[in-house]
């Protein structure tokens, strides 16, 4: 496996030196989103998220199968994610990446395991039929921080997706083609939106040359006379020189789904608490967003909304 | 079971006879001596009369009530894989295994792949990366084996903890030491070190802290809270943190009283045949 | 496997172990073993049925068993089945990679499970180890079993890992315990009496048909079980005794070494592991038989070995036993 090649030193100084000044290299504040675009395509629960260079797609398809033992009246939502070739060179067909794994697991975590989905809904007839979900995450194109641009995309898609009308007589289920009726939307609890922030830490003290640890790809020492910074949604640049990352997920209602920091440069308690306020603030503004952008999405449709 | 059980009872004692921000007990074992064997003795002659050429250079257990792990460390060695090396500094390897009885939700057999197991090393190496001086280690690889005994809730906890006292043990070069404590709340009552029972029926969160800056290096949340309640929970969690620190570094003190004593002495205590095994190796 | 003992290294061991008297690095005799420290039950696995850890020098090898009911109607497996697994934990075995060490893992996972589940059809006229072991282990005859799980993790090797996983094995299962089970049979009230030594429901102004009534012994059309009592109160395997215990003997052209250390096991490539099981008289029972290395043994002394193997196979399965029992209380 060719190990990624890595920016060259200028670049890495050069973006260490512009976010030591609080400047980002696309002319973002530290705290800014790249502007979010939702495609959806004609099918239902087809969604394409772009944040700048970043592009995934989600695709929701349902049927009919037999519920789990243990589970009768649960339907089923599987999340099937595998970074391809596609996204990047970096990545390779058939080996699980470090990154591929931390991705799966917190699109488990924010769309599953958040609940926002009601399972029981999905139950048709308890025992014997239920819906079973797949959301398949395609990665497009890795333009830096997949994991908000799929949880996105993943939550928008299953607020897109409709599921057929179902009628039940006896043992006799009828499912009616959206022709016939118009399908319903799924029972969603809460849209969980996820908040990646890369960290930066340097030492404060501007003492003799500072070149050699601002190169150097780990910062260490006690971290007590560091300058952490925290940029939200990373792009790719930022995301691989990063020192760490923590993602936030969230919803609208200010409640913590996922939080989720695995080391990296450490923060204080009170910059992690600083962070969660911003998240909050900003999963406000992207339900807002989302809000829309079904609607202008559904207005073109002409169908028959529910 | 019968009834439910209480998380919090009205007296304000949890289902296990703790208190709300009681923590289990614990109990470190540095070293591979194992202190939970009547054979201590024993033991401790094997380990130190036939160092097998594949010992590891660092081991720590540590039992957080019924929650046990052993982290063992190997290295700094030569790196493997020749383009695992990196230049300028340490490459570290973790990998995460549970004992197919150690119970827990996951009865099920976890092979090498599965998903939990790799996020869980994931989350131990980006902990040590920046915690361990791997730059005073360059081209070398130092391998981290965390091996999980016992599930009863808090099972990041317990492997950060005992990945971090191998490491000292093996005497590998620290910034700081890394705590790891679990936190949850039940309605407005923050509990600490949960239980496994405790965990499926509460919000929680680990939290691993560099206890020298106070700072959080670790933070993992699963499980929906509400942002008002997050800062005191996770508050106590830091304040834990350093209860537990101060119990590592007993541990840790004591541990290296007696190599000290033992130095000291100039000739090892426990038998002839370490005697007569030491001066072969020097042969 | 990777070489971690250079050319010199090898040659000193081998000529001092072929020297007269022979010399070990630690000083033991050629066919001593390291002082073998016995852990059972629950302080090794509180969850499983039964445990054990041994550790012989720097080889420690945890086993645990654990019990689960199997409808036998679904399955193909008539009585009461042992299935074996063996974990390695990566830090036996640092130097090697994810799939050396797996390759390992289903290795010795293939010896014992070859010697803990085979001989079905066994020809030998004694009852074997699993036949005595699966009457304890049905629940209900035909329908109803425990399936053992059998599970060993070497958490270090340090050498000689046969024997501690057989030893390990061994402890485990004299440990276990089977939960007590009583058959209950939901029959004609009518029949009553004729079979049933016992009822719980002793009901008698029942008007129903049918009503639960509970044997204690054998009931051919029991449908289901209860538990007799506590999980931990329950009873012995049956010819635990007989369980196999395996002997390597580490080959040198004039003498061979027991309970090689990893060191010693780099020098001296070639092995035989042999495993015996032995009756309640303490008749050998020959259980299979494996050489590991490269080069060859001549068929005459093949012989000899077997014998000797019996003596200290002997030997070691009437200490590991009287350690055993004290511990089981």
């Amino acid at each position: 496996m060719p190990r990624p090649t890595s920016p060259s030193i200028p670049e890495k100084e050069f973006l260490v030196s512009a976010i030591q000044q609080s400047l980002r290299l696309d002319g973002r504040p530290l705290t800014t989103l790249r502007e979010p675009q939702l495609i959806f395509g004609s099918e239902l629960g087809w969604v394409e998220c772009v944040m700048g260079k970043t592009r995934v797609l989600a695709a929701i398809d349902a049927k009919m199968v037999k519920p789990a033992a243990d589970r009768p009246y649960e339907g089923m939502i599987n999340i099937h994610s595998e970074i391809s070739p596609m996204a990047s060179s970096e990545y390779e067909q058939g080996r699980t990446s470090d990154e591929e794994v931390t991705i799966t697991r917190m699109l488990d975590k924010v769309l599953r395991r958040s609940d926002a989905l009601d399972k029981e809904s999905l139950c048709v007839v308890a025992g014997q039929r239920v819906w079973s979900l797949r959301l398949t995450i395609q990665f497009l194109s890795d333009g830096g921080n997949m994991l908000d641009c799929a949880c996105l995309a993943g939550i928008v898609a299953l607020r897109h997706f409709r599921k057929p009308e179902v009628d039940v007589e006896g043992e006799e289920v009828t499912i009616h083609s959206p022709e016939s009726r118009a399908p319903l939307p799924l029972a969603i609890h809460h849209t969980p939106i996820c908040f990646t922030f890369a960290l930066f830490s340097f030492p404060t003290t501007q003492t003799g040359s500072t070149a050699a640890p601002l190169i150097s790809t780990l910062p260490s020492g006690s971290f007590s006379t560091h300058q952490t910074y925290a940029l939200l949604d990373p792009d790719l640049l930022e995301e691989t020189l990063a020192h760490g990352t923590l993602s936030i997920a969230l919803n609208a209602q200010s409640e913590l789904c996922v939080l989720q920091k695995m080391g990296g440069v450490p923060l204080d308690q009170a910059k992690v608490v600083r962070l969660v306020e911003l998240a909050v603030e900003k999963a406000k503004e992207l339900e807002i967003f989302i809000e829309r952008s079904l609607k202008e999405d559904w207005a073109g449709r002409g169908l028959e909304v529910i | 079971m019968g009834s439910r059980v209480e998380i919090l009872n009205p007296g304000g004692y949890r289902s296990d006879g703790r208190k709300q921000y009681e923590l289990r007990s614990m109990d470190i074992t540095l070293g591979s001596t194992s202190s939970s064997s009547s054979t201590v003795v024993h033991d401790l002659q094997n380990a130190m009369a036939h160092p097998h050429p594949t010992a590891p250079d660092g081991r720590a257990h540590i039992a957080h009530g019924l929650t046990e792990a052993t982290a063992q460390v190997f290295g700094p060695r030569e790196a493997q894989m020749r383009r695992d090396a990196i230049h300028d500094r340490a490459n570290i390897n973790v990998q995460v295994v549970m004992l197919p009885f150690s119970g827990g939700a996951s009865s099920r057999r976890r092979g090498r792949g599965d998903k939990r197991l790799l996020e869980l090393a994931a989350a131990i190496k980006s902990t040590f990366e920046p915690v361990i001086q791997t730059g005073l280690y360059p081209r070398s690889q130092i391998d981290i084996i965390v091996e999980i005994h016992q599930q009863d809730g808090g099972v990041l906890q317990a492997a950060i903890n005992a990945a971090t006292l191998a490491l000292v043990d093996a005497g590998v070069a620290l910034y700081d030491q890394v705590v790891a404590v679990s936190a949850g709340l039940h309605s407005t009552a923050v509990l600490l070190d949960l239980t496994h029972y405790e965990e499926n029926d509460c919000p929680h969160l680990t939290v691993g802290v560099m206890p020298r800056s106070g700072k959080v290096t670790l933070l993992n949340m699963e499980s929906r809270l509400h942002v008002s309640r997050f800062e005191h929970v996770f508050s106590v969690a830091c304040e834990a943190a350093k209860i537990i620190k101060g119990e590592m570094g007993n541990t840790i003190g004591q541990r290296t009283e007696s190599l000290v004593s033992a130095m000291a002495q100039g000739e090892p205590t426990y038998g002839r045949t370490a005697a007569a095994d030491d001066m072969m190796d020097e042969i | 496997m990777a070489t971690i003992l250079s050319k010199a290294e090898k040659s000193y061991i081998v000529t001092s172990l072929t020297s007269s008297p022979p010399l070990r690095q630690d000083g033991r005799a050629p066919h001593d073993y390291r002082i073998i420290s016995v852990i059972t039950g629950d302080e090794v696995a509180p969850l499983a049925n039964g445990s054990a850890k041994i550790r012989v020098g720097g080889t420690e090898v945890v086993s645990a068993v654990r019990l689960e009911v199997e409808d036998l109607t679904s399955t193909d497996a008539h009585k009461g089945r042992i299935r074996c697994n063996v974990t390695c934990s990566p830090a036996a075995y640092p130097h090697l990679n994810g799939n050396q060490q797996d390759d390992i893992q289903s290795d010795l996972t293939s010896i014992l499970q070859a010697t803990f589940t085979s001989n079905d059809g066994s020809t030998s006229t004694t009852p074997t180890f699993l036949h005595q072991m699966s009457e304890t282990l049905t629940i209900l005859p035909g329908r109803k079993a425990w399936l053992l799980n059998l599970d060993a993790v070497v958490l270090s090797d340090g050498g000689n890992v046969y024997d501690v996983l057989f030893m390990a094995c061994r402890a485990a299962l004299w440990n276990t315990r089977v939960p007590k089970t009583r058959a209950v049979e939901y029959r004609d009230p009518t029949q009553k009496g004729v079979a049933g030594e016992k009822t719980i429901n002793n009901d008698v102004e029942m008007t129903d048909l049918w009503k639960s009534s509970v044997q204690t012994k054998k009931a051919t059309k029991a449908a289901d079980f209860e538990l007799e009592d506590y999980w931990d109160h329950g009873e012995p395997l049956a010819g635990r005794a007989r369980c196999p215990i395996a002997i390597t003997l580490n080959l040198l052209p004039t003498v061979h070494i027991l309970d090689a250390t990893r060191t010693e096991e780099q020098a001296v490539p070639l092995k035989l592991v042999i495993i015996y099981s032995f009756s309640q008289d303490g008749d050998a029972c020959f259980a299979g038989m494996r050489m590991l290395g490269p080069g060859d043994l001549p068929l005459e002394y093949l012989k000899g070995l077997l014998g000797e193997g019996e003596k200290y196979a002997k030997n070691l399965i009437l200490s590991l036993d009287s350690q055993l029992k004290t511990q089981w209380s």
